[in-house]
């Protein structure tokens, strides 16, 4: 665990040593505050519908939106690094094992994407000030939020273990997440419900969508957990995969 | 003597390519062993299985007498290994970056404390320990790598060229620091440097295209060279005449002579070690000696035969 902990701590001052975080943070900070903006001074048109149905609701959905493009690029270095400068086997022949070495880097992307949605904290806080009372839906939608960017970033890690090019991995992993988000359009396109509705549950925003509502329902925890479990387990295949025979 | 490194019989094959073939040496605790081969002869691949980065498609791997397959991560304990290109993370800082090793390799931090300021000044980096790695010059770069290495204190050292393309002067830092290292670790090393081989190790391993070729004491590996005793012989007064008389005195033997400006130089290859003889013919027939060389080979030379296939201990025996 002290080892791990170790990794993580390296990991994120790695992550926050390099511009590419700031550049990142700004933008979408800068994305964030556009977006918020405009659905409040729309909110001022529309007569029918809550603070939460006017301007958080697609607001959290494009935040969730918008991590699908920013995290193939927060993640896109961390395998791919280790392999360009041949620090890897350094990582296997310490007191790390694979799966913790995976955890590592899987735990601190994430707190680095949740450094960067933290940053949305403010838009309910003014709100608030507003009058604005539904903390229920605000946590539930973080929660989403939270479970989705845990998804794309197991995405980007194992796009990172199996190429040594940055540009490739984010690609593959972008490819992959898009891949997952069209599947709900394509549900549209079947006549076949049974299959309609499998493709639907493939996707991550069909799940995001419920948290979205402030339905907690375990089968979207189930689901996630597994998304998450299969990404790194083919993590874990790949960084094995150096001794197969 | 203990055994540090056992293989045995050991391959690693790629798709379509046999990368190291039923590989065989050991390395005693207390050695220097070096470890030749040209490049592509397979010496980058031997110290990934060794290191237990990649795992061999059959054979046997001991580490102080334990299979690396079945007690890997309790054995690298006893491994420091500094590859070709040393893993170093360029925008950390020396000790940061030393102390991160440490504590991946498991040190609690009072133990980290101490070998930390241990090889920070056993490797020189005292004074460039606060400076980002990517600022170093290829020589510190180096030293640092030899400081991952070091941290845990491992009995068995893996060095891959850790000389390779530095300057002079870096050079003969790093090879005076080996010289340091081989009082308290043993130490597989691998170089193109061959006289830097040569003055540092005392067992050589060479291996061309995949296969162990020979894997004995530097004296012996040197000694595959030697068809009989050589010899040259300079002498300031010396006529035709005295060949026959030389010959019968030595033989078998063969001589040839050479003429140059003031004087002639024999060249006697001898079943025997005749430099007694010579003195004393010399002395006898008052030919005035100038110079009595032993012609040994150097290991540049035997290398050089052995790589291109021309001699090998192991074709030899079978």
């Amino acid at each position: 665990m002290r080892t791990m902990l170790a990794l993580v701590k390296k990991e994120l001052k790695d992550f926050f040593a390099s511009p590419l975080i700031y550049i990142l943070g700004g933008l979408f900070s800068l994305m964030m505050g556009w977006l918020f903006f405009n659905y409040l001074v729309n909110s001022q048109d529309l007569t029918q519908g809550s603070l939460t149905q006017k301007i958080l609701l697609p607001f959290f959905g494009n935040t969730n939106f918008i991590f699908l493009f920013l995290t193939p690029l927060i993640t896109m270095r961390t395998f791919t690094d280790e392999k360009k400068q041949g620090t890897l086997p350094l990582l296997i022949m310490s007191d790390l094992t694979d799966l913790q070495i995976i955890i590592g880097k899987v735990i601190s992307s994430f707190l680095v994407c949740l450094f960067m949605v933290s940053t949305t904290l403010i838009f309910p806080l003014i709100l608030s000030f507003s009058g604005y009372s539904d903390w229920g839906i605000v946590f539930t939608s973080y929660l989403g939020i939270l479970f989705s960017i845990l998804c794309y970033v197991s995405v980007g890690v194992f796009c990172s273990s199996v190429t040594e090019n940055h540009i490739v991995a984010s690609l593959l992993s972008f490819s992959i997440l898009l891949g997952s988000m069209l599947l709900v359009l394509s549900v549209s396109a079947t006549n076949n419900p049974l299959l309609g509705e499998m493709m639907a549950y493939m996707s991550v925003p069909y799940h995001f969508e419920s948290f979205l509502r402030g339905a907690l329902i375990n089968y979207h925890f189930i689901y996630f957990v597994c998304f998450i479990g299969f990404f790194n387990y083919l993590t874990y295949k790949a960084l094995g995969s150096r001794k197969w025979s | 003597m203990s055994t540090v490194l056992s293989l045995q019989n050991v391959s690693k094959i790629y798709p379509a390519t046999k990368a190291l073939s039923q590989a065989s040496f050991n390395v005693q605790k207390g050695q220097v062993h070096g470890f030749l081969g040209p490049n592509g002869a397979g010496k980058t691949t031997t110290f990934n299985l060794i290191s237990g980065y990649l795992k061999p498609s059959s054979g046997k791997i001991e580490i102080l007498n334990k299979d690396l397959g079945q007690y890997g991560k309790e054995l690298y304990h006893h491994i420091g290994i500094l590859p070709e290109i040393p893993p170093l993370y360029p925008y950390m800082v020396v000790s940061d970056y030393l102390s991160f090793v440490a504590s991946i390799r498991g040190l609690d931090s009072q133990l980290k404390k101490y070998r930390l300021s241990y090889v920070l000044d056993r490797c020189g980096l005292t004074e460039v320990s606060h400076r980002l790695i990517k600022n170093l010059s290829k020589g510190y770069k180096q030293r640092v790598g030899m400081a991952q290495a070091l941290i845990h204190n491992p009995e068995f050292l893996i060095l891959d060229e850790p000389t390779a393309g530095l300057d002079p002067l870096a050079i003969m830092e790093v090879r005076k620091l080996i010289e340091e290292l081989k009082t308290d670790h043993t130490i597989l090393f691998s170089s193109h440097q061959l006289h830097e081989v040569e003055q540092i190790c005392s067992h050589i391993t060479i291996i061309r295209k995949g296969e162990i070729i020979s894997s004995e004491t530097l004296e012996k590996t040197k000694s595959v060279m030697t068809v009989g005793h050589k010899l040259k012989v300079e002498l300031s007064h010396w006529e035709e005449q005295y060949l026959n008389l030389l010959k019968d005195c030595l033989a078998p033997c063969e001589i040839t002579c050479e003429q140059k400006e003031e004087s002639t130089v024999l060249n006697i290859v001898s079943e025997k070690d005749c430099r007694s003889l010579i003195s004393n013919f010399v002395m006898t027939h008052n030919l005035g000696l100038l110079g009595l060389k032993q012609d040994n080979p150097n290991l540049e030379e035997v290398f050089g035969k052995m790589a291109q296939g021309e001699i090998g201990f192991r074709e030899e025996r079978v």
